[in-house]
């Protein structure tokens, strides 16, 4: 498709047809979601399940894509949907619903990525859970302040010893936008390569360097 | 000696990024410096994701873990927000 004839410069055109043929999730369509789902559509997914029960509230409008004036008081879900629904062969779904224990079974039913762009440490260790237990490839992303990490989980579990350290959070435009980025380029990097190893990628901006760091728990 | 690089919530909220130590026996030692020449305690630096040149600690022997002279610690915060 001539939309995306420049991802040539990253993507085979085979490459590019596992991407368009995924069905993928994105959990969270807030800071990190937004990005994440922008970046996806553009790099060609088609079938984007969009997962997330809570509507913007005017304190989001400083990082997070799709809150706008207009979205305040609407899903975040649907109004990321509504987007995508603008990028050529993008056929995105909303699920306005919390992912719990009981129901990610359900709601992942028939999904072969998943992105993790949750704001809370419980979402994140059902996501690892559920991941590792089906063998799905999980992106992973954490942002606070001036810093985060991106990774790929598939093979071992590093979110339960790693998140149990983190402290409350609080969050400007840039980090998500970082740390999203580098969500992406870890889903290129697995679709180029279906036997990448687990990769565990920490950013700092204060310190603008940006390093991969070892699983603790493997 | 041995260098502390701070990252994430550590660096924002210590008064310098780096910290330099004449050798001292282990990573418990070490925090108890950070603890004094900082104004976090050394319950905050407990709660660190500390390498050891590029090394877990929980890979090794944790606070025991015995330094040398010219070891680097990263000492790091992870984040879950999203």
């Amino acid at each position: 498709m001539e939309e995306f004839f420049h991802n040539r410069c990253i993507l085979s055109p085979e490459e590019q047809t596992k991407i368009s043929e995924a069905t993928i999730a994105v959990v969270g369509a807030g800071g990190l979601g937004g990005y994440v789902l922008n970046g996806l559509a553009r790099l060609g997914a088609r079938h984007i399940k969009i997962i997330d029960s809570d509507v913007f509230v005017p304190s989001n409008l400083n990082r997070q894509l799709y809150a706008y004036k207009q979205t305040v008081g609407k899903s975040k879900a649907i109004s990321a949907a509504e987007a995508l629904n603008n990028i050529p062969g993008c056929v995105p779904q909303a699920v306005e619903e919390e992912l719990r224990e009981d129901n990610a079974e359900r709601i992942l039913t028939g999904v072969g990525i998943i992105f993790d762009c949750a704001d809370n440490i419980q979402t994140k260790l059902l996501l690892e859970k559920h991941c590792l237990k089906k063998t799905i490839p999980l992106f992973h992303g954490g942002v606070d302040r001036t810093y985060g990490q991106a990774a790929f989980i598939l093979h071992k579990p590093l979110l339960a010893g790693f998140l149990n350290r983190a402290s409350a959070t609080e969050n400007a435009v840039i980090l998500p936008q970082l740390v999203s980025a580098l969500q992406l380029q870890l889903f290129v990097k697995y679709i180029k390569n279906n036997n990448l190893s687990d990769i565990i990628c920490y950013i700092d901006a204060e310190a603008m360097e940006l390093f991969r760091i070892e699983n603790s728990d493997s | 000696m041995i260098t502390v690089r701070l990252y994430g919530l550590f660096r924002l909220e210590s008064e310098k990024p780096v910290y330099q130590f004449e050798p001292v026996q282990d990573v418990a030692a070490v925090l108890s410096l950070l603890a004094k020449e900082s104004r976090l305690g050394l319950k905050d630096w407990k709660k660190a994701v500390i390498y050891v040149n590029g090394t877990a600690i929980d890979k090794l022997s944790m606070f025991r873990t015995q330094l040398k002279d010219g070891d680097v610690l990263s000492v790091l915060s992870p984040a879950s927000g999203g």
